[in-house]
C-alpha cells in the first residue's frame, strides 16, 4: 500500500461514540434504513442518501470530502445485527 | 498502553426486554479508516468475534480503489442468510481512541451482501490484538500482541 493517499485524518472514535451517543433518537430514527454521512466529530449529519453512492453523491453537490466524514446506516427499529 | 472504546448505543425506538427496558443497544462499534490506493473512508465496524474474516462492503472497495477483478474468492456462512460471496484485498486499518493510534495492512474480505455494519472479525483484525469486552462498563479494551502487523 505504498501509494496510498496522504493527509488521512485520525478520527477519534471515543469522541464520535460521545456526540452519537447524546444525539436525539427521535431525530436518528428519521433517517431509519438510509446511510448518512456524520461530521467527524459525530455532532451532526451533513448528508444522507438511500445507498452509500447516493450519501457520497450528495456530499460531493455539497463540496465535501467523502473522506472526511463518518459514513453509517441507519438500522430500522426492527433490524437485528445478525448477518 | 492500550486502546479503549466506549460502546455505541444504537436506537432500537422501543423497549428491549432483554435488556430491562432499555430502549438502545450497546454495540462494540469503533471507527475504522479504512485505506486503500485512491482514498479513505471511516466507517462504524463491528468487533465481532464470531466473524472469521474481517467484512467490508464491496461498494466501499470502489470508493476506495481496491481492484477486486482478479481478487481471490471464497464465501462466509451465517445461520440468517446463508452463504455470501466474499472477496479479499489488502487494505491499510486505522483506529484511534484519542490517546492511541493503531495503524496495520490487513487482507480484508468485500461481499456485495448488505451488512448493517462492517465486521471486525479475527481475520485482519482480532488476530492481533487481545480485546477484552467490559459488559459492565459498556467498553471494549484492544491490547496489541505479539502478531501485530503494524504501527
Amino acid at each position: 500500500m505504498s501509494n496510498q493517499p496522504r493527509d488521512i485524518p485520525w478520527v477519534d472514535s471515543n469522541l464520535f461514540t460521545e456526540n452519537f451517543n447524546k444525539y436525539p433518537a427521535e431525530e436518528l430514527l428519521k433517517y431509519a434504513g438510509q446511510y448518512v454521512a456524520w461530521t467527524l466529530d459525530g455532532t451532526r449529519i451533513l448528508a444522507s442518501g438511500s445507498d452509500e453512492l447516493e450519501m457520497e453523491e450528495r456530499l460531493k453537490e455539497m463540496g465535501l470530502d467523502p473522506s472526511r466524514v463518518v459514513g453509517m446506516y441507519i438500522p430500522t427499529p426492527d433490524q437485528s445485527t445478525i448477518l | 498502553m492500550n486502546l479503549r472504546f466506549r460502546y455505541k448505543l444504537v436506537r432500537a425506538g422501543r423497549l428491549i426486554p432483554s435488556l430491562g427496558g432499555r430502549t438502545v443497544r450497546p454495540r462494540p462499534l469503533v471507527d475504522v479508516t479504512v485505506i486503500g490506493p485512491i482514498g479513505s473512508r471511516v466507517r462504524p465496524a463491528l468487533l465481532d468475534t464470531a466473524a472469521d474474516d474481517t467484512i467490508l462492503p464491496e461498494s466501499l472497495a470502489v470508493l476506495i480503489g481496491v481492484d477486486l477483478s482478479t481478487a481471490p474468492t471464497g464465501s462466509a456462512t451465517s445461520p440468517i442468510t446463508g452463504s455470501i460471496p466474499l472477496r479479499y484485498a489488502p487494505v491499510t486499518l486505522r483506529l484511534t481512541d484519542g490517546r492511541e493510534q493503531r495503524e496495520w495492512p490487513a487482507t480484508v474480505a468485500f461481499t456485495p451482501a448488505r451488512l448493517i455494519h462492517p465486521l471486525l472479525g479475527f481475520a485482519g483484525c482480532l488476530q492481533y490484538f487481545t480485546a477484552t469486552f467490559m459488559g459492565d462498563r459498556e467498553e471494549v479494551e484492544l491490547a496489541v500482541n505479539a502478531l501485530y502487523p503494524g504501527t
